[in-house]
Parts: C-alpha cells; sequence; structure tokens
C-alpha cells in the first residue's frame, strides 16, 4: 500500500512537472546556472545528516547504498 | 557505499561551475543520538554519534576534507532467537515466555576517520581519492577509494569511474564458535592467531598483536555514474554500482532457535553465513528547482546473490521560509526481501542447510522514514540544524512458516525510534 501511495506521489509529481519547462531538455550556458549553483539544488545538500542517515540504515537493513559517514567499519546491531 | 556521497559532492561541485568563490575552511559538525523500543515495550540499542567534517576549499573542484567519527552503542540487541511460551536461557541471561530474545550486553565504540580530496587534471576532468579508517573493540577496518570524472557537452554531462577497497578484520568479544554448534558447548579453546576459512567457525582468539586481528572480510567496489544537466532547473543523476565482499561474513553474536515439533526451543547454535556476497546498485536522483525550494527524488533498487532484492524511495523537499529559516521534509521508503539462508528457526532432527542466519535484518522487511530537517541561517557563516525522524521496522509478526508455539507469539516485533540531530555548519 505504502509503496503504490509513493509510486502514486512521484507520479503526480512528475506529470506536474512534465507540463512546465523542467522536464524538457534545454542548453545550458555557463553564466545560466544560478539557479543549479544553489545549495538546495546540490545532490547531496547536507552530506553529514545523509551520511548519519546512511549509517543508520547500513546497521539496520540488508541493502547498503551508503554506509555512512565513518568510511567502512560496522557499528552494527 | 560511501564513495557515491563523495561522487555526489565532486559531481555537483562541477555542475554548479558557477557558485561564486569558495570559502577556504568549511566545517559540519553533528550529533545523532536515537534510543530504540520495540512493539513489546523492550528498550533495544541507544546511539549517540558525533561527526565533524572539516573542509579546506581551494576552489569548487579542489579541496581536501576531514571527517572523524565516534559512535558510542549500547543497550539490547536481538540475537536470532525466537519468542517462546517458556523461559529462555542463554547463558548469561533468561528471557520470560513471550518475549523476543535480546542480549542485553550490547556495547561498542567506535572511532572513524576519513580524508578525502579532489582535484583537477585539466579544465574537464578532475579525481577524487580517499582513505578511511574506523577502530571497534571487535572490528577494524581501512580502505581507500579512487574515481576519475570526465566532463563532456560543455559541462552539462559528467562521467564517473571509480573504485574502491576496504579490508576489515572482525575479531568478536568471546572468540568464534564453530556454526551450527549449541550455545551450551564448551567454548573452543583459544588457538594462536590466524587467518582460518571465511564462513567456517574456527577458533580466534582476542588478543593479538595485529593491528588487523580476527577474521577478514574485502570488499572490492566499482561504480559507473552519470550526471546531466537536463535545463535551467533541473539534474539528473544515475549511478550503478558493484561491490564483491570476500571473507568474513557471519554475524559472530547471531545464534538461531533449533525447535522441536511443538515449536518450543531445544537447543540454540550459531548461525552461518555464505563467505561471498555481490552486491549491485541502481540508483536514479532527479532534483529540480521549484521557486526558491527544490525536490530531491530518490529511487534505488538494490540485489545481492543472497537472494535480496529492495527497493527504495526517497523524497525531500527543501523548503525556504524566508531568508533565515528552511524546512526539509522527508520521506523514505524501502522494502527488502529476505535473503535466501534465513531462517526463522531449525527443526531439531532435520539435515543442517548450508548456510543460515536468523537475523531479522536479512528477513522480509520494512522500513520507513519520516521526518523533517530545521535549519536557521544566523548569518553568512554561520547556520544551525536540527533533524527529526522516526524511523520504523516492520516484518512478518506471524509468518507461515512457523509452528505449534511460535504462533502464539510476535516473530517480529515491530522497530520505532526517534532519530534527532542537531548540528552547526559554517566557514571561517
Amino acid at each position: 500500500m505504502k509503496l503504490f501511495l509513493i509510486q502514486g506521489i512521484a507520479l503526480v509529481l512528475v506529470m506536474a512537472l512534465s507540463g512546465c519547462s523542467h522536464l524538457q531538455p534545454q542548453a545550458v550556458k555557463p553564466w545560466q546556472r544560478g539557479i543549479l549553483a544553489r545549495q538546495n539544488m546540490a545532490i547531496s545538500p547536507n552530506p553529514v545528516q545523509q551520511g548519519l542517515d546512511d549509517h543508520i540504515y547500513f546497521s539496520k537493513e540488508a541493502a547498503s547504498g551508503g554506509s555512512g559517514v565513518g568510511g567502512g567499519g560496522c557499528g552494527c546491531n | 557505499m560511501q564513495l557515491k556521497e563523495k561522487l555526489g559532492l565532486a559531481v555537483c561541485s562541477l555542475l554548479t561551475a558557477t557558485q561564486s568563490q569558495a570559502a577556504d575552511w568549511l566545517y559540519d559538525a553533528s550529533v545523532l543520538s536515537y534510543s530504540e523500543k520495540d512493539s513489546q515495550q523492550q528498550d533495544r540499542v541507544s546511539v549517540i554519534e558525533p561527526v565533524i567534517s572539516v573542509t579546506k576549499q581551494n576552489a569548487v573542484d579542489d579541496y581536501v576534507q576531514f571527517q572523524a567519527v565516534y559512535d558510542s552503542l549500547s543497550g539490547a540487541s536481538p540475537n536470532g532467537a525466537n519468542a517462546a511460551g517458556v523461559q529462555q536461557n542463554f547463558n548469561n541471561f533468561l528471557v520470560r515466555p513471550g518475549f523476543t530474545p535480546l542480549d542485553p550486553g550490547f556495547n561498542d565504540t567506535r572511532f572513524a576517520f576519513n580524508l578525502n580530496w579532489l582535484k583537477p587534471f585539466d579544465r574537464l576532468s578532475r579525481y577524487l581519492a580517499g582513505l578511511s579508517f574506523s577502530s571497534e573493540t571487535d572490528y577494524k577496518s581501512a580502505g581507500a577509494n579512487f574515481s576519475y570524472l570526465q566532463d563532456f557537452d560543455h559541462k552539462r554531462t559528467t562521467l564517473t569511474f571509480g573504485g574502491a577497497y576496504s579490508y576489515d578484520a572482525v575479531n568478536p568479544h568471546g572468540g568464534f564458535h564453530d556454526p551450527f554448534t549449541s550455545i551450551y558447548a564448551l567454548p573452543a579453546t583459544p588457538a594462536p592467531q590466524t587467518q582460518t576459512s571465511p564462513s567456517g567457525g574456527g577458533t580466534g582468539s582476542g588478543e593479538s598483536e595485529s593491528l588487523f586481528p580476527g577474521k577478514i572480510k574485502q570488499t572490492f567496489e566499482g561504480i559507473f555514474g552519470i550526471s546531466h544537466v537536463l535545463n535551467r532547473f533541473t539534474l539528473l543523476n544515475f549511478t550503478y554500482g558493484l561491490s564483491y565482499v570476500n571473507g568474513y561474513q557471519t554475524d559472530p553474536y547471531k545464534i538461531i532457535s533449533v525447535i522441536d515439533s511443538a515449536g518450543l526451543p531445544v537447543d540454540y547454535v550459531w548461525e552461518k553465513r555464505p563467505g561471498t556476497r555481490l552486491k549491485q546498485t541502481l540508483k536514479g536522483s532527479f532534483i529540480t528547482a521549484i521557486g526558491r525550494d527544490s525536490l530531491h527524488l530518490n529511487y534505488r533498487y538494490y540485489w545481492d546473490d543472497w537472494g535480496i532484492h529492495t527497493n527504495t524511495y526517497d523524497v525531500k523537499y527543501h523548503l525556504g521560509l524566508g531568508s533565515l529559516l528552511y524546512l526539509v521534509p522527508h520521506y523514505r521508503l524501502s522494502q527488502q526481501t529476505q535473503a535466501n539462508f534465513y531462517r526463522l528457526s531449525l527443526n531439531n532432527g532435520q539435515a543442517l542447510p548450508e548456510f543460515a542466519s536468523a537475523d531479522y535484518r536479512l528477513a522480509d522487511m520494512t522500513t520507513t522514514t519520516l521526518g523533517s530537517m530545521f535549519g536557521v541561517r544566523l548569518n553568512a557563516k554561520l547556520t544551525l540544524t536540527a533533524n527529526i525522524e522516526q524511523i520504523r521496522q516492520t516484518g512478518n509478526n506471524h509468518p507461515a512458516i512457523a509452528i505449534g508455539d511460535q504462533r502464539r507469539h510476535d516473530m517480529f516485533p515491530d522497530l520505532t525510534f526517534w532519530a534527532l540531530t542537531f548540528g552547526v555548519r559554517g566557514k571561517w
């Protein structure tokens, strides 16, 4: 149920965005990157927080794709 | 693993190449804490984890970063045995009928250090390299990584090729146990420090002169990524990761209940996992600006040769509240299938499988996270943050494979906890 919910939300968001310019490919000149340069547009705007979260998931789930800020180690429980 | 985040930062530094002059020194310090409690109202693990990261930034694509982590864990952790209708004895502690057995002696601390640096080769290429080391009382790890990043198409597209290696040593308190032997068996005589078979038991000594005592686990990782500036508002990022783990991957503290035909425990044996694991991930990220805000959509598909498949969805919305405040509501959903050697328990008298583990983290499970970060920009050089998240793990409380007495008890108590993080970051 939750899976369908989040897939639905994502679908609605993408459909909403597809009607505007956000999904249309467009050449971007260097001087047109002001929005992309904002901190909240970084792939990981809060890397330390992201690392802490990833370490929680690393220690509590079977899958890993982000072991945390520790750079190795376990810290498992 | 962590390499992906570093690459994310490295790629981003390129995509945002018009960013104004970078600060010389950046710092980011946070403290995470949480205390777990399950649906049987049993307290589990408590964690306090401070982190500090300091970056010397010479240019957008030229920095050196050092990070230190301290991790303190204590409390009670599931030992793998099932709840039962009788009192259960695990040598050094007893468990009341109906409760999932938790080993109350869980206690560890971890220190971890990372050094990363990003340097340009030329105007369109650069490399990211890093070293890491961590130490716990029963686990040590050292690693290195290197990635090459190449820009194309007027820096609209970046390709990344990277690799990493880590060398880990597991050295459990109380030594190693032979797989599938009873926890009531007399402990094996400690042997001189030697490396033994990856998944086998044998003996291991906690006393050693070696920097990496115990059994060894090596991890080889590769990653390929592509990032693309779709337009002035949107970034796309895709990565494929491959990881091969070779060595000791059994959890030396986990056991499995051995039950009779009535579902009651007659013994407990030590678990055993395969000595190799091939893990793969595909991850896609979609980041777009909505006015002054931004929306981050992430999807990751994970699979490995242990039979585990995971779908993970992550949504964040960076909401500005004027020039000083911002919120980052966050929702994450991760659903995993169980490992092919996961067992709820073993049946007394039946042939033993080649591998078996009752670790709930290898079971069918769903993890949901709901929370938000709150940030206050006090001035151009100082930002305070607080992050609060509720993390909930649920599984199959009454699996079909449960028999007899097992059907009367919760085989997977839900786990819920609040994770709090306070942070400060800025530059000087």
